[in-house]
């Protein structure tokens, strides 16, 4: 078959052609512009694809400016050093929510109210918890720089923002497993394996418990047990997403992208969701995802793989989850059992749907629907549940979350 | 079987000008004014980029991307000055020009934000005016036979894109070397088929093996040879005519 058309007249010589002159092209030739029309099409989808590698640094994950802290916090030897190693703590959505104050002996540790993350947090129990993570990183830098750490929380009742001071006093230096572990931690949302995690094992997690009196974990290892408490979690995660307010607000501190990574150097992101390399790398091509989206994914997760996978949770109980003080020593432990984990191999994801939900309804003046079911779970009268967590062997390595650097957050 | 399309048409009469038209001029003067404003703006991407976040888009390193838009908006500049001569320009170097503007045009959005609207807007039109004053037939013709071609070496700027984003710095020299490579070779000459299409696959395979879980490189990788093969023909790709049979 062969085809003519106006067009094909075009690209010929101009002897050839006449006014009534037919121009017939061959089956072959116009199969191949066909082919070269979709060919070209595939090719405009592979530059879009190409694109978003680029733009949204599928191919430089986990470094840049926004990572640089990771690789540098052993650097300075001085007390700056030491919120090197605290600004690389575990803290609530990556919200960062703090600032330092450095003097040659002594550093001032504060709570940054503009860094709050609204009606997930009203009554700022995971802020402090998160500060008490930093704090927990700081002291063991402090002791690794040849400094006598002696903290004080809550030193100044005028100001509740001041949540410690620690003192930097001549001393030794005292390195140990959980400080060289302070630049591997990270929160691991991904699968966990089959392996399960010994009492043993559990018990040496906890075992670092010096001056933490009033803290304590309950673990849940049994079958029953894990499956109450994910069964809960789960609930209490489709009460966030079903929760508009709740739910803007946990979006409000989700990167989509690399640059609003870049950007804001904080908040959760997709390299750190746990997800495998070519489901990740899907993610960061294809458009970002709504808050709805999101929800669901996140609900998927839980359901699907945090809760499904989880060897052992542990539950961080204090006295009186208000107090600012035991909560602070509630970070201080879940700092030091993550650290002690990432020692042993394990990976730690904090789970904190359950006390979130739990706040919330407090606030709001809801019946208590979380707080019972939850107290009944944990059996241990007298005491409330802080932080919550599950445990084990990690199925993949878990990713960097991105810092702002020293100068943002001292001053 | 055949079917045919009558067609009647006069003769094109090609112009014959020893000025340049009107869209010559046009395009000459918007693509300077147009490369001016970029330079301009990526001067001041570098310059006060981190106080004005919005209008720069906001970007992290003010100062590379602030000259990068300044390199990109030269060439430009360079390329509407081509199309300041007397006469019309020849076809190849129409489409130098075309990409010349199109390039820096559509790249610098994403360097310097809104500081580029202007700029960009003006490039475009000049790009779009550049055709037009030439015969726009021996343009399409041009591009028509040369079509797989530019499709590679757009693959082999996909490549580099890709690669200049990557870490560590090992992999970035494999990719922008692979790329540029690429890009250069369905222009070789057609006597070395053979080597020309292992050197594709030699550019291309590298930086997707290292980098498989991007999706895009392995695509790149399987496309280019692909579609690089069909281009490396002894003879140019010719349009076959037939006199009409009654």
């Amino acid at each position: 078959m062969t085809v003519a058309s106006e067009h094909d007249r075009d690209l010929g010589d101009p002897n050839d052609v006449s006014d009534e002159q037919d121009v017939v092209v061959s089956r072959r030739s116009m199969l191949r512009r066909v082919g070269l029309g979709a060919v070209a099409v595939v090719v405009a989808g592979a530059g879009v694809a190409s694109y978003r590698v680029y733009d949204n640094g599928v191919l430089d994950a986990g470094s840049g400016e926004p990572y640089d802290p990771w690789l540098h916090w052993r650097d300075d030897p001085g007390p700056a050093g030491t919120v090197a190693a605290a600004i690389l703590a575990a803290n609530p959505h990556n919200s960062q929510s703090w600032t330092f104050a450095v003097a040659s002996s002594r550093v001032d540790v504060y709570a940054d109210p503009t860094r709050r993350t609204g009606t997930l947090d009203p009554l700022l129990r995971e802020q402090h918890i998160g500060l008490g993570c930093a704090l927990e990183n700081l002291v063991l830098a402090a002791a690794a720089r040849g400094y006598d750490p002696t903290v004080a929380l809550m030193p100044t009742t005028s100001d509740p923002t001041h949540v410690a001071t620690v003192e930097l006093a001549a001393g030794e230096p005292q390195s140990s497993s959980l400080y060289d572990a302070i630049g591997d931690r990270h929160s691991n949302r991904g699968p966990y394996t089959d392996s399960g995690v010994s009492d043993e094992l559990l018990a040496a997690l906890t075992a670092p418990m010096a001056g933490l009196d009033g803290v304590e974990v309950r673990w849940f290892t049994t079958d029953a047990d894990k499956a109450a408490l994910g069964d809960l979690l789960v609930e209490a995660t489709e009460a966030i997403v079903a929760d508009a307010q709740q739910s803007s607000d946990s979006f409000e501190w989700f990167r989509n992208n690399r640059d609003d990574i870049d950007r804001h150097m904080d908040g959760l992101t997709l390299d750190a969701q746990g997800l495998d390399q070519l489901t990740l790398t899907m993610a960061k091509i294809l458009p970002a995802t709504s808050r709805s989206a999101g929800d669901q994914f996140w609900l998927t997760q839980t359901r699907t793989v945090h809760t499904r996978t989880a060897a052992a949770y542990g539950i961080v109980t204090v006295v009186d989850t208000d107090d600012p003080v035991q909560r602070l020593d509630g970070g201080r432990l879940t700092q030091r059992i993550h650290l002690a984990a990432t020692s042993s191999g394990l990976a730690l994801q904090y789970m904190n749907q359950i006390t979130e939900r739990i706040d919330r309804e407090r606030t709001t003046g809801t019946a208590a629907t979380f707080a019972p079911r939850l107290e009944r779970l944990l059996a241990r009268p007298g005491r409330q549940p802080l932080a919550t967590f599950r445990i084990g062997f990690p199925a993949r390595v878990a990713r960097r979350s991105p810092r702002r650097p020293l100068a943002e957050v001292t001053r | 079987m055949t079917i045919r399309r009558n067609t009647i048409r006069q003769n094109t009469i090609r112009q014959n000008t020893s000025s340049p038209n009107t869209s010559q001029r046009l395009a000459a003067r918007l693509g300077l004014a147009g490369a001016i404003l970029g330079m301009l703006a990526g001067l001041t991407q570098m310059a006060i980029g981190t106080r004005i976040p919005d209008w720069a888009g906001a970007k992290d390193d003010t100062i590379a991307l602030g000259a990068l838009t300044i390199v990109l908006s030269a060439i430009a500049a360079l390329a509407a000055t081509r199309l300041r001569t007397p006469e019309p320009l020849p076809v190849a170097a129409s489409v130098a020009v075309v990409i010349a503007f199109a390039v820096p045009a559509v790249l610098c959005f994403t360097t310097v934000g809104r500081l580029w609207y202007l700029p960009g807007t003006m490039l475009l039109v000049a790009c779009g005016s550049t055709p037009a004053a030439g015969d726009t037939r021996d343009l399409l013709a041009v591009v028509g036979a040369n079509w797989a071609r530019g499709l590679v070496s757009l693959l082999g700027a996909f490549v580099v894109l890709m690669a200049v984003s990557a870490t560590p710095i090992s992999t970035l020299v494999l990719g922008v070397g692979g790329g540029l490579v690429v890009m250069a070779a369905p222009w070789v000459s057609t006597q070395t088929r053979p080597v020309v299409v292992v050197a594709m696959l030699m550019a291309a395979l590298p930086f997707a093996g290292v980098t498989w879980w991007s999706i895009a490189s392995p695509l790149v990788a399987l496309l280019a040879p692909t579609i690089g093969i069909t281009t490396l023909r002894r003879t140019p790709v010719r349009l076959e005519r037939h006199q009409h049979q009654p």
